[in-house]
């Protein structure tokens, strides 16, 4: 009997619809889909910025030498950097694109005759450079110099990231709590203004297994409605994010992000199944 | 078919004084395709008696059993099976008011699985029978208590129910309409229904020959059809 196909009277016996609760529903399920799509698709870009800044990083080290120090060393260390496996190139920074680097900090024009502009080194490198050897063979010719190591910030950003996603991951759990609870309360506050009909379709012979499948089947297309929108809203939002701040078109246009747009807030009609399978039951055998 | 025994079922009194009212020890058997009625005053115990049958309550002493089944060791969904043999009419009609007459009528069969075509052919004939094919598109309360009478009893008869039991079946609607639903339970009773219909309808009582169980103040006496009490006193007389 469970796995009849439900005739339209059926399906109207239980007209759960009817109380203002289970209209709420389809808001409720859309506001929350639509905060848990943003919530992901914003892990989503956090990811691919990161990610991105990363690389940009982990690939380029910089070596600052004072203004006077003489060519000719300069040139023994770009050969000794040149010869270890993990440096894939040495560029030296002309003299314009450090006085650009510094112009933030000190006013170059001003005192472009007398400032000493530093030796500015950048390589290109691979992810298993030893920092330390690296940084050990700098100081062998110029003791005072520096090396820019971003791993130490690498690291920060890395929790920071991490930190932000079960952040977002915590959120989640306590909007699908949320979802939980709502269905459950608007199955409760529905069967109990369909009691009348209830017992009706009772004394006619409706197993507890039939009338549940009344009350989950129309709280799940709910539901998927409250999915719908939430998507919607959710691709519509992401669109004016790009519109008005093209920078964000490179972290995106990828195709990750439409994918967990659209599936994250499907946890909301797979939980609303769920809940209210359970509440039902629950609430038919009392 | 349907057997009490020894059955009771005393509702809570309101205060010491107070009568108890419900039923009190009764035993009464009614074979598969009998035809009753179920007569007596108001308050004796009729509508306990028919809520014990659909079982929306339990005996609280006694044996009762249905289809030959102890109602007691029924789980819920064996009382569902036991109901979608029965056919229940309600005094107050119980039809759901947000779906049409037709709608109302097709839910048994629904429950019974039977094919949406199937069922359309069945609904049409049930309320063309009891006279409301023209009004199946309406709600029931849209319509006069006669109508939803009519449509209760076709909602009860349509997936020609083993068992059928009508409370006043005949109380809302006028007394051609009422002879007319009496022979549709005939022709039930004629397919191997077992009917028992609860009236205070003397004349109808007399116009259709069948036993009658008279209950009151919770008791219950059998009475033989009236036709074969008259015979059995004039044999007497002589």
């Amino acid at each position: 009997m469970t796995n009849i196909k439900l005739a339209p009277a059926a399906q109207k016996s239980l007209a759960l619809q009817k109380d203002g609760v289970f209209r709420l529903l389809v808001v409720m399920t859309a506001l929350l889909g639509w905060i848990i799509s943003m919530g992901f698709g914003g892990l989503v870009l956090m990811q691919n910025v990161y990610g991105q800044w990363q690389l940009q990083r982990s690939s380029e080290v910089s070596i600052y030498l004072m203004a006077d120090s003489p060519t000719k060393k300069i040139k023994e260390l770009e050969e000794i950097l040149l010869n270890k496996a993990d440096i894939k190139s040495v560029t030296r920074l002309k003299e314009e694109e450090v006085t650009a680097l510094i112009a933030p900090y000190v006013n170059v024009s001003e005192e472009a005759q007398s400032f000493p502009l530093p030796v500015i080194l950048n390589m290109q490198v691979n992810e298993n450079l030893d920092h330390d050897s690296l940084t050990q063979s700098v100081q062998n010719i110029f003791p005072e110099a520096e090396v820019d190591d971003a791993r130490a910030l690498l690291a920060t950003a890395a929790s920071a990231v991490r930190l932000a996603q079960l952040g977002a991951l915590g959120l989640s759990l306590c909007l699908f709590v949320i979802m939980a609870f709502l269905v459950t309360l608007t199955v409760r506050t529905g069967l109990r203004a369909q009691k009348e009909t209830l017992a009706i379709l009772r004394y006619i012979g409706s197993t507890d297994a039939f009338l549940a499948k009344l009350v989950v089947q129309q709280v799940t297309r709910r539901a998927l409605i409250g999915w719908l929108i939430a998507i919607t809203a959710a691709i519509i939002t992401f669109g004016a994010l790009i519109a008005f701040w093209p920078l964000m078109q490179n972290y995106a246009l990828t195709p990750t992000l439409p994918i967990v747009v659209a599936s994250a807030p499907l946890i909301l009609p797979v939980l609303a199944f769920f809940a209210s399978k359970a509440a039902t039951k629950k609430m038919l055998s009392i | 078919m349907i057997r009490f025994d020894g059955i009771n079922y005393l509702y809570k009194k309101e205060n010491d004084t107070a009568p108890a009212s419900g039923v009190n020890n009764i035993s009464f058997h009614l074979p598969a395709g009998s035809f009753h009625f179920l007569c007596g005053p108001s308050g004796a115990g009729k509508t306990t008696l028919f809520r014990l049958m659909y079982m929306d309550m339990m005996p609280q002493q006694g044996f009762l059993s249905l289809f030959g089944k102890n109602v007691h060791r029924l789980n819920r969904d064996g009382i569902a099976a036991t109901r979608r043999q029965m056919g229940i009419v309600f005094q107050d009609f119980r039809l759901i008011d947000h779906l049409t007459i037709r709608e109302n009528v097709e839910l048994p069969l629904t429950l019974h699985g039977i094919p949406t075509k199937a069922q359309q052919q069945a609904v049409d004939d049930i309320l063309d029978w009891v006279g409301l094919s023209a009004k199946k598109h309406l709600h029931p309360k849209t319509l006069s208590g006669g109508e939803q009478q009519r449509a209760a009893i076709a909602r009860a008869v349509v997936n020609r129910p083993k068992i059928l039991i009508a409370d006043e079946p005949t109380g809302n609607v006028d007394e051609a309409m009422g002879r007319r639903i009496m022979h549709l339970f005939c022709e039930l009773h004629k397919h191997g229904t077992t009917v028992l219909v609860a009236t205070h309808d003397k004349a109808l009582v007399e116009a259709f020959n069948f036993p009658v169980l008279h209950v009151a103040g919770g008791k219950l006496d059998i009475t033989k059809p009236l036709a074969e009490a008259q015979k059995a006193a004039e044999k007497s007389a002589k």
